[in-house]
């Protein structure tokens, strides 16, 4: 007799479906927008977007300041400033506006000092070809933010949110010529036996397209060689003792690095900093920081 | 082909389950991620029971080994050794133990001397249960350019922040913050604005340079720091210190706003009085923080206005300020509503319902002991710990010195105690900060 998949397909929809909008409905006061970025071969990677933000980034219009009810209690909405536009088309990100996530205004680049963490930490890696290399390759010669995730991660204030920040960063130096040639991003796998090189290919294909900055994946051939580099960042991965835990098979606190030209780590983002515009601020301040020190080098002050 | 039916399926499930548990997840105040309230808003949260708390204890001649230790005492409700001593770790010598905290990643505690200015870093995650000593700063004044005194000791992503208390040049209270990576690297110090040294603030009426507590803001890029007294002060005995006017005019009357971000002092608050712990409020539309005055026992809100401009303002007096409770430790609730005040004087907690924070309440006292500091409550706000010691020096004498560990549960109406450690009658010391520990985390 042949079983009734047709009625079990249909089912488990509905089920879902329902579950959504129960959820949904506690939480109403909130809103979302919630991107599906769908790979080759069937994989499904969710960007979590910042309320009062488009998936483009694109600016917001200038608004009054939210409602208050009394001092220090504000409205749950979105509060977004916009700034003027001379400094929007010289800080595309300032276009994002404030969010009820990150509401402030992101310091002015070069205004602060981004003091040295540690060295960046080295090792053996394999690349989205296939090819080993070493993870110093992926740094050298530009400003970096490198981020350790997995793609089989459903935590969305985790890697989906550090992959929709990278990209929001990568879609914002699409129009800033500066962060394109002087930023790479580099997306390190911490679970090498998922995500090999052509799973990693297949599951970033959307993101690698376009201009702006470079934007390197990789990943390790086995946990042995992985656990060292993994040490050297401080990147704590455990495995949780159920594989099928709906958040994903492994626990870890989000770790955004920024490390300079010199292979020098300059600051650490998690989750509650994770903001594309403070991260951009600080590749600015890195910048000038550089053309300070060029300028200093040169005999004659540069004049 | 015959699969094609089943991804699809497959692909509603994930999207549908994933975004459930986006909206879930993100619906809860962005700040919601440590338990006991008070802790970093960048570390791993204990949700339900707590199962160890961690006491940093300073040593007490003639008591064990006289030295400072991490106790680690069992509460586990179900445990045969619930509400018991489990485990110590003796660090070797009185460096005056008072504060630590954890990491990011919340698998190692540090825990600070402030007076010896070390800084014993401890091992928390490979046994919960028996926390192992790893690693020891013993050189954080030179590092630091001279700040002495490490005293709180609070997590950003990958970094530790500390604040001093003194320096030594004099001793008294200007003093900085210090920046240490995970591993026990130093990375930079954060001067605080002094009235010749402003560094960019703006000074409501004076900087006194001083400091004590530090409390982040993420969502508003938002840092504060309170003010108590220099090394001078604090390592004196306690009677001869109120007897001398020189010394009590050296206390902390300020509260700065810093831009977490870039680590620049943005406004000095005058809060007279010693203003020492902070809490931030918790929900994501609150900004707005408390703090309590020692010398004229006050409640403080620092709060941001209609306008967009941070202030300050005494709210509420704690008890009879005349009498000078001394308000120590405070801890807020995880919903805002209700705020702890311990008073080490008298050794009272008073409850106060802060839900209108510019109108605080109070609405219940129970004395703890003859003296109390600390109060530590879980993050559903059902249980609650205090222990005794303020500083060596400090400390009751005599009968009225006592020194212990107290677990109740709180109701909301009434505290009942669940277990009584007597650190003096255990001869184990002075114990002072708590921390609390899981298996599952």
């Amino acid at each position: 007799m042949r079983r009734s998949s047709s009625r079990r397909g249909r089912a488990a929809p509905v089920v879902c479906v329902t579950l959504f909008l129960f959820v949904a409905a506690l939480i109403a006061y909130r809103v979302f927008s919630i991107v599906l970025i769908e790979g080759r071969g069937g994989d499904v990677a969710v960007a979590a977007i910042q309320p009062g933000q488009d998936g483009g980034g694109a600016g917001q219009p200038a608004s009054a300041s939210s409602t208050e009810h009394e001092e220090g209690v504000v409205d749950p909405v979105e509060s977004t400033t916009a700034r003027v536009e001379s400094d929007a088309i010289a800080r595309p990100e300032l276009a994002i506006g404030r969010t009820t996530e990150y509401d402030y205004d992101p310091p002015e680049p070069g205004s602060y000092t981004l003091p040295v963490i540690k060295p960046a930490g080295d090792g053996p890696v394999l690349r989205l070809d296939g090819k080993r290399g070493q993870l110093r390759e992926m740094i050298d010669g530009r400003i970096t933010v490198l981020s350790f995730i997995y793609t089989r991660c459903a935590d969305p204030t985790a890697c989906p949110y550090a992959m929709s920040t990278l990209h929001k960063i990568r879609t914002i130096s699409e129009q800033d010529a500066e962060i394109a040639e002087n930023l790479r991003l580099v997306t390190f796998s911490f679970d090498p036996d998922h995500d090999t090189p052509r799973t990693l290919a297949d599951y970033t294909k959307a993101l690698r397209r376009g201009d702006g900055a470079e934007w390197q994946f990789v990943t390790t051939e086995s946990g042995k060689e992985l656990s060292p580099i993994l040490e050297r960042y401080g990147q704590q991965v455990d495995r949780r003792k159920d594989p099928n835990h709906p958040l994903g098979p492994f626990s870890h606190l989000l770790r955004v690095y920024l490390i300079d030209r010199d292979g020098m780590i300059r600051n650490i983002y998690s989750s509650g900093m994770l903001d594309p515009r403070l991260v951009l601020t600080d590749v600015r301040t890195l910048l000038l920081e550089e053309q300070t020190r060029s300028k200093e080098a040169t005999p004659d002050g540069g004049t | 082909m015959k699969n094609r039916p089943r991804k699809n399926v497959q692909r509603v499930i994930l999207g549908s389950l994933v975004a459930a548990v986006a909206l879930v997840g993100l619906a809860m105040p962005a700040v919601t991620v440590a338990d006991e309230t008070c802790q970093s808003p960048y570390m791993p949260k204990i949700t339900g029971q707590e199962d160890f708390i961690y006491v940093w204890t300073l040593g007490v001649e003639g008591w064990g080994d006289g030295s400072d230790k991490l106790v680690t005492i069992d509460v586990r409700p179900d445990s045969k050794t619930y509400g018991t001593v489990i485990h110590s770790v003796s660090v070797g010598g009185r460096h005056e133990a008072h504060h630590g905290g954890f990491s990011d990643d919340r698998r190692h505690l540090w825990v600070s001397g402030l007076d010896s200015g070390k800084i014993f870093i401890f091992d928390v995650r490979t046994d919960p249960a028996a926390p192992k000593l790893t690693k020891t700063i013993d050189d954080f004044s030179k590092s630091s350019g001279g700040v002495v005194g490490p005293h709180t000791i609070y997590a950003l992503p990958g970094r530790l922040m500390i604040s001093g208390l003194s320096n030594d040049k004099d001793h008294g209270g200007p003093t900085a913050l210090v920046e240490y990576t995970n591993e026990g690297d130093f990375v930079a110090t954060h001067w605080l604005p002094t009235d010749t040294d402003p560094r960019g603030a703006d000074i409501e009426k004076v900087a006194d340079g001083y400091g004590y507590d530090i409390r982040v803001l993420p969502r508003r890029n938002a840092m504060l720091t309170s003010s108590f007294t220099g090394w001078s002060n604090y390592m004196m005995d306690f009677g001869q210190m109120l007897k001398d006017p020189e010394a009590m005019k050296r206390f902390g009357q300020t509260v700065t706003l810093w831009d977490l971000h870039s680590r620049k002092p943005k406004k000095v608050f005058h809060v007279p009085g010693a203003p020492l712990e902070i809490r931030w409020a918790l929900g994501p539309t609150h900004n707005y923080a408390f703090t309590t005055t020692a010398l004229t026992s006050q409640i403080w809100l620092i709060y941001e206005d209609s306008d967009g401009e941070w202030k300050s303002k005494a709210v509420a007096d704690i008890g009879d300020p005349s009498k000078i409770p001394l308000p120590v430790d405070i801890s807020l609730s995880s919903d805002d509503s209700t705020l702890f005040v311990d008073s080490f004087m008298d050794g009272k907690v008073r409850v106060f319902d802060v839900s209108d924070p510019h109108n605080p309440r109070q609405t219940y006292e129970k004395e703890i002991g003859s003296q109390v500091n600390m109060v530590s409550q879980s993050w559903d706000g059902k249980r609650l710990y205090f222990s005794s010691s303020l500083l060596a020096n400090w400390d009751k004498k005599g009968d009225a010195d006592e020194q212990f560990v107290k677990g109740y549960d709180w109701d909301g109406k009434e505290m009942t105690e669940k277990f009584s450690i007597d650190f003096a009658k255990e001869k184990i010391g002075r114990a002072h900060i708590m921390r609390f520990g899981a298996e599952d985390l």
